[in-house]
């Protein structure tokens, strides 16, 4: 503010400097040595006024120039880098940065009509050299600052090592500039995203641990955070966060409309509301079976919430299962059924995947009503050989059909599962399974999802054998990072990295 | 004619005026700053990165390294202090069943680890910071830097003691390569020599003593204390002799009976007796519970005594050695009234009044140590001194030193004697000792005596041993004393060096330079 009205001052002054100086000279024929006294002290009045306004003038009329950068290195975050941008004049900025020698040149977002800019740098690897430069424009014209150096400190806080083992030449295409989300579940922990041989290009580390993470399609990160004490991937905390490192939605239970914990799932439908799984209890008389009279049933719920954090649809599963029903209640009624996994479809209804049970459910929107289940003992004509057991990561693939990992208790293969089903008949038939040799057998959590611009991949996360994996359909192995931790999960992501604005 | 003039007058003008803008074409080259919030320049916050790594002393406050855990390891496996049924970790330090699980080994070993990597991270914000022209001193440069580097060696010589070789890390992270972090294990000498460069820096660079409100920091003597602690534990027997005498004569002293002998050094309104020459300071405040305070005021006493835990039963035959005259006796729970109204008191064929202390007796079936007065409130944030290093044990190291150069020796009993004598014994003079191995077992059960639950029996039983076969057997005497101590005797096996635990399970399986094999003969 202080900067445009020292200029407008300029200008204005100018203005009357120059309009005064024709008004002299209208007399000077008559006064003309008196005059010379006049023009002089004239003379030396502009030259006061340029000194003053020169700078801001030349900036106003001259050509768009980047007159200041500034490179912020905060302690928080060793991967994240601040880039203060100040341009002569209003108009868009993007900073433009390579790893030193490499000719790969990668973009931050656009910031645009602004005189001072704040770009951010958000997606480097430790201990490299990298070089940047700024790229202004506007309406009258454009220009690139100098070069300047940018070399990134080892991370060591909250991140684990992925070590990349197999890289098919066959898929090199298609994981140019592929990046994976994933997370570090014990404490501290972190988001992580990592590229395609495993290297970190993104972390934000939390002292809790983070149990699961999701990227958007607004680019950004959610994530539930929780301490470790907190089983079954469950946290106190929902967190979407921007690249740039910035808190967009931040839930806690306890404050506001989160009452519960959350546990395994955090997404968002299509309208930007968030949704999550919940642990939920309900008092039941279990006296039959020889429990309390008022006994109490801990199970999984889903828990809706709008873009303001207000709560907008909740639903329990204990709603819909009769525990004289299990001849083991007693024994199951402190995790009764083991919700993992759940997803939103276009249509609002929500998918919802229950360890437990080996089934998976769809939970009609408006009316909290069970319209299907499929798996074990479901609504569905199933092949014995395609019974799944302590199944995650339910989701729909873009052909419509139903996309699941079955970690496979059972038989000890864990496989990715692709069903088309048929509610007419109420027939599930395979379109794809891809079964994992017995060493990538996975007990608990992991994820399974198509991969690669034809979908004829496989991206497996697998908690046990700590592998994350590319595989074709028929289960070959194309691209394989071991990891040092446990994982929960990963994904594909698009857009981490912006594209070449062209200026 | 009047148009060209005012024509030429208006160029003329405007000329000189551009001129004089354009000599101010210097202002507008582009220019590019960096602000690293991550560089610490100023002397306070080299202060700062001092305070940080002392309080890695405590970890995390609550049982962290020298505030509970680490004297778990320490007192345990020795035949003195016990633990209560219940607690598995500590039985199994105890009853010598632990192996590479044992999560007090592992809490231990992440402690000593991050104390190291404070002081690496720490050194290198002080040697970058520039005291002189920001308004401080070289010298409190050198205090800095001699601060942390004393921590540092001390941390290595837990963990050499604890574990023989392990991973040798004196750089910060900046200057880490791929290779350091999976860091191989470096021979204990190589440890040792790092060691003794830092305390030699220490002791060169470390005041004589601080001001009031800044007792507990590190001073030239404990830099020298603990190197002759080195010393001693090396069988270096001149070099620790010499050493410790230069801790003698420096304002350090006995805490006299006069003052109320040792059993007054121990109360809590002591907190800063010049005998303490290192303790871990705690705070009493509620708030400290788990980041400024230590477990020992909660955990040495029994629920009856004033509600606490007793995680810290000393055998009854621990009573017996002593003297009755012997005030350091006071600092053990002999007879007591429970909180419930009841008496407990040792039986008398242990030593102590048994029956006779009421009708209604209990007779105890452990004693406990008073060295961590704890008031009954139930307050975790126990705020003793925890003591690391203090003058009696230079006297007794020194005397131990010189016997085992010069055999029986006058100087050896005098400084025998000044402990003896402040806690109300006779003195011991020539003509009790036959031999140089017979003084050497009375200094190691005067410290036994006088050191216990201060964290030093193992260490002292492996350098007994060590000492009485000529440095060949350091579980000679560990054997001899813990064995007998042991629920099932068989549980102690020849095949284990317990004089080193076994490395963490979970260091193993992070740090891909180490392999399972590294525990063989460490464990059963």
């Amino acid at each position: 503010m202080l900067v445009k009205d020292t200029v407008y001052a300029g200008i204005f002054y100018q203005f009357l400097l120059v309009s005064y100086v024709y008004k002299i000279c209208k007399v000077i024929v008559v006064k003309k040595w008196k005059s010379i006294f006049w023009l002089l002290l004239l003379v030396a009045a502009l030259g006061i006024a340029g000194f003053l306004f020169n700078e801001k003038i030349q900036d106003v009329f001259g050509h768009l120039k980047v007159k200041h950068i500034e490179l912020v290195k905060l302690p928080s975050n060793r991967l994240r880098f601040e880039v203060n941008v100040t341009a002569s004049q209003t108009c868009d900025a993007v900073l433009q940065y390579w790893v030193a020698g490499s000719s790969d040149t990668l973009y931050t977002e656009v910031s645009t009509s602004k005189q001072i800019h704040k770009l951010v740098i958000t997606n480097t690897a430790a201990k490299t050299e990298y070089q940047f430069r700024v790229r202004v424009k506007n309406k009258r014209g454009n220009a690139i600052s100098k070069q300047y150096p940018l070399e990134t400190q080892p991370i060591y806080q909250a991140t684990p090592y992925f070590t990349l083992e197999i890289s098919d030449s066959s898929i090199s295409g298609e994981l140019k500039d592929q990046y994976f989300i994933t997370q570090i579940l014990s404490e501290p922990g972190s988001i992580v995203i990592i590229d395609n041989k495993g290297e970190i290009v993104w972390y934000e580390p939390f002292l809790k641990g983070v149990k699961v993470s999701h990227w958007t399609k607004d680019k950004t990160i959610l994530a539930i955070v929780g301490p470790e004490k907190i089983p079954s991937s469950g946290g106190d905390e929902i967190i979407e966060m921007g690249l740039d490192g910035k808190i967009i939605t931040h839930l806690k239970k306890g404050e506001g409309d989160m009452d519960k914990l959350v546990h395994h799932e955090v997404r968002k439908d299509r309208d930007g509301n968030i949704y999550a799984l919940t642990f939920t209890k309900k008092i039941a008389d279990l006296s039959s079976v020889n429990g309390l009279k008022q006994d109490t049933l801990n199970g999984d719920g889903i828990v809706l919430f709008n873009k303001a954090g207000k709560k907008i649809w909740e639903w329990s599963v204990l709603d819909h299962l009769d525990p004289l029903n299990d001849p083991e209640i007693l024994k199951h009624k402190k995790d009764w059924v083991h919700g993992n996994a759940v997803f939103r479809l276009e249509n609002g209804n929500f998918l919802i995947s229950f360890r437990d049970l080996n089934q998976v459910w769809l939970v009609e929107n408006n009316t909290g009503r069970v319209i299907w289940k499929l798996g074990e003992k479901g609504d569905f004509k199933l092949d014995e050989k395609l019974i799944f057991s302590a199944q995650h990561y339910i989701h729909p693939t873009q052909d419509q059909h139903y996309m699941l990992l079955d970690n496979g208790e059972r038989n000890r293969i864990s496989r990715a599962m692709i069903f088309s089903l048929d509610t007419n008949s109420r027939v599930a038939n395979p379109v794809n399974i891809v079964s994992l040799p017995e060493e990538y057998y996975t007990s608990a959590k992991g994820s399974a999802a198509l991969f690669g611009n034809r979908q004829d991949m496989v991206l497996f996360c697998l908690t046990d054998p700590r592998a994350f994996l590319i595989t074709d359909m028929k289960g070959k192995i194309l691209w394989k990072v071991q990891v040092g931790g446990d994982p929960y999960r990963l994904e594909a992501i698009s857009g981490f990295s912006p594209k070449n604005p062209g200026f | 004619m009047k148009r060209t003039i005012n024509k030429n007058v208006f160029f003329l003008a405007a000329m000189l005026s551009t001129t004089f803008l354009s000599c101010e074409k210097g202002l507008e080259e582009e220019t590019f700053s960096v602000l690293d919030a991550n560089t610490l320049s100023l002397p306070a916050n080299g202060e700062q990165a001092v305070r940080g790594t002392y309080a890695a002393l405590k970890d995390n406050g609550g049982y962290g390294y020298y505030a509970g855990y680490l004297y778990w390891l320490y007192e345990y496996p020795g035949e003195v202090v016990t633990t209560r049924a219940n607690a598995r970790q500590g039985v199994q330090l105890d009853q010598l069943t632990y192996d590479a699980n044992n999560s007090t080994i592992n809490d231990v070993w992440t402690s000593i680890y991050r104390l190291v990597s404070r002081a690496n991270e720490s050194e290198e914000i002080i040697k970058k910071i520039n005291y002189k022209e920001n308004g401080s001193s070289e010298a409190l440069q050198k205090q800095h830097l001699g601060e942390v580097r004393f921590l540092r060696a001390l941390a290595y010589f837990d963990a050499t003691s604890l574990w023989g070789s392990v991973p040798l890390l004196n750089k910060p992270s900046s200057e880490f390569t791929e290779a350091d972090e999976n860091p191989p294990l470096t021979d204990q000498a190589d440890i040792e020599a790092a060691m003794i460069a830092d305390l030699q820096y220490a002791e060169a660079n470390l005041p004589e003593s601080y001001p009031g409100s800044e007792v507990a920091r590190a001073t030239a003597g404990a830099a020298k204390s603990l190197l002759g602690r080195l010393y001693m534990r090396r069988l270096e027997w001149k070099k620790a002799a010499d050493k410790l005498a230069e801790v003698m004569g420096k304002g350090y002293d006995l805490r006299t009976p006069a003052e109320g002998g040792i059993v007054s050094l121990f109360s809590r309104d002591n907190r800063s007796d010049n005998e303490f020459i290192f303790v871990l300071k705690s705070s009493n405040e509620t708030s400290a519970y788990g980041v400024n305070s230590n477990s020992f005021g909660q955990n040495s006493t029994p629920w009856d005594f004033n509600r606490g835990w007793g995680n810290f039963p000393l055998h009854l035959s621990f009573y017996s050695i002593f003297n009755p005259e012997d005030s350091r006796r006071n600092l053990l729970t002999g007879v007591y009234n429970t909180i419930y109204g009841q008496v407990v008191a040792v039986p008398k064929e242990y030593g102590g009044i048994g029956e006779e202390a009421d009708r209604d007796t209990t007779l105890a079936i452990f004693v406990y140590n008073l060295k961590y007065p704890h008031t009954g409130n139930y307050n975790y944030s126990g705020y003793n001194n925890v003591p690391i290093i203090r003058y009696a044990d230079v006297l007794l190291m020194r005397a131990e030193a010189l016997n085992e150069l010069n055999g029986i020796n006058q100087e050896s009993l005098d400084l025998i004697n000044q402990i003896r004598s402040r806690s109300g014994l006779q003195n011991y003079s020539l003509i009790d000792f036959s031999s140089k191995d017979a003084l050497r077992d009375a200094i190691f059960e005067e410290r036994n005596k006088e050191f216990f639950m201060e964290g030093r029996r193992r260490d002292d039983l492996i350098r007994w041993g060590l000492a009485a076969s000529g440095g060949s057997n350091p579980l000679l005497k560990f054997k001899e004393k813990v064995v007998p101590a042991l629920k099932n005797p068989s549980t102690y096996s020849d095949a284990v060096n317990y004089a080193l635990f076994p490395y963490p399970q979970k260091e193993i399986q992070s740090n891909t330079s180490l392999d399972p094999s590294i525990n063989n003969g460490r464990v059963k």
